[in-house]
């Protein structure tokens, strides 16, 4: 018998092996880096399903709904929603458009903060409801405040004209994702936002 | 009633009068404290900066390798409480904004201990886990290269030699 004749084999025994014994390390240093980091915004309806969302709203019913941001920036990031509300003829945000991607000049009514580690997911219930009236001499709904979450936002001076192609009052809820820049310690406008497009009924 | 029945009423009420204004004097003085808009914008002011100072120390516990859930899970309740402060603020009511950027920070005493620890803990597992699975196996790796090649030059004396005399 001679030795040489399993070289082949013996070398691939051992280094198999190595292979084996070295699999820890590899996997910590053979990772397929990151290259999107990006975050998401969404809403979910009452029953957190991307159904039953509130449309027709009636005077001081409650609505609930979920936003929710799921984290991929790689580090556990600060955000900042800004919740809005606007008639169909007042400034809207921007989002994934060709445009310059901007928030509404609006002022915010309300912030939601949230931290959100990273690869991580936050959920947080809205409950809202608004308090308004038809002015029937203008034809149009004059809103007085909306109460988010048993917190009551001044909406006074906020009216919605009739739309003749839907024949309904629109009312635009908007939640825009701000994020917090640690270097420049302020809030930037993270290009995206959610929406609800509410019909105020007068019935 | 005579002179005497009215000078005594008269004691009684100064005596009732004098014990009330003590009492009122007595007692704490944030009890009547009404905030100023300037006071209620610094308290919001205040609590924002230390949800921003406990928020960088999450941030490095974070990079050390810590799970920080619960961390900003106590930091987004911090954050519900200053926004009812600053709708408090906005509305005009300024004793309520205090209250609850109080509360806010309040919340947040001994927070930054806290993440400094984690992220120091988790920094020595990071550094121990490194060493046992990364540092371990290569050593482990060259170890059993080194013990094959011993091994064959071993063999190859041994059975090597005896083969080729055969």
């Amino acid at each position: 018998m001679d030795v040489r004749d399993y070289q082949v084999l013996f070398l691939v025994v051992v280094a198999v092996s190595a292979l084996l014994v070295a699999s820890p390390a590899l996997s910590r240093l053979l990772v397929w880096p990151r290259t999107e980091f990006f975050t998401e915004l969404w809403i979910l309806g009452p029953n957190h399903m991307a159904e039953d969302y509130p449309f027709n709203i009636s005077r001081g019913q409650n609505y609930t709904v979920y936003l929710g941001i799921g984290n991929h920036l790689g580090y556990c990031a600060y955000y900042s929603i800004q919740v809005k509300f606007r008639n169909e003829t007042q400034s809207a945000p921007t989002s994934f458009g060709p445009q310059n991607r901007t928030p509404s000049s609006l002022p915010s009514l309300f912030n939601v903060t949230a931290i959100v580690p990273d690869e991580s997911v936050w959920d947080y219930p809205l409950s809202f409801s608004f308090d308004y009236e038809f002015n029937e001499t203008l034809f149009e709904v004059r809103f007085y405040n909306m109460t988010m979450n048993r917190l009551t936002l001044d909406l006074g001076g906020t009216s919605t004209a009739w739309n003749t192609n839907s024949s309904k009052f629109y009312g635009n809820l908007t939640f825009e994702l701000w994020l917090f820049n640690s270097s420049t310690s302020v809030f930037r406008y993270d290009e995206r936002f959610v929406d609800l497009k509410l019909n105020m009924t007068i019935s | 009633m005579g002179l005497r029945g009215l000078l005594r009423g008269f004691l009684l009420l100064t005596v009732v009068v004098l014990v009330l204004m003590l009492s009122v004097a007595a007692m704490p003085v944030r009890v009547f404290a009404v905030a100023t808009a300037d006071e209620a914008r610094a308290a919001v002011d205040g609590a924002q900066a230390q949800i921003i100072t406990c928020y960088g120390a999450v941030v490095e516990a974070e990079g050390a390798g810590g799970n920080v859930t619960e961390l900003a899970g106590v930091l987004n309740e911090a954050g519900v409480l200053l926004s009812r402060a600053r709708v408090a603020l906005e509305n005009g009511e300024y004793d309520l904004a205090v209250e609850f950027s109080s509360s806010c920070t309040g919340m947040l005493v001994g927070f930054t201990d806290r993440a400094v620890t984690l992220r120091d803990s988790a920094a020595r597992e990071r550094s121990l886990d490194f060493l046992v699975n990364v540092d371990g196996s290569i050593v482990g790796a060259v170890a059993v290269v080194v013990a094959g090649w011993i091994l064959w030059v071993h063999l190859k004396r041994k059975y090597g030699q005896a083969g080729s005399a055969v």
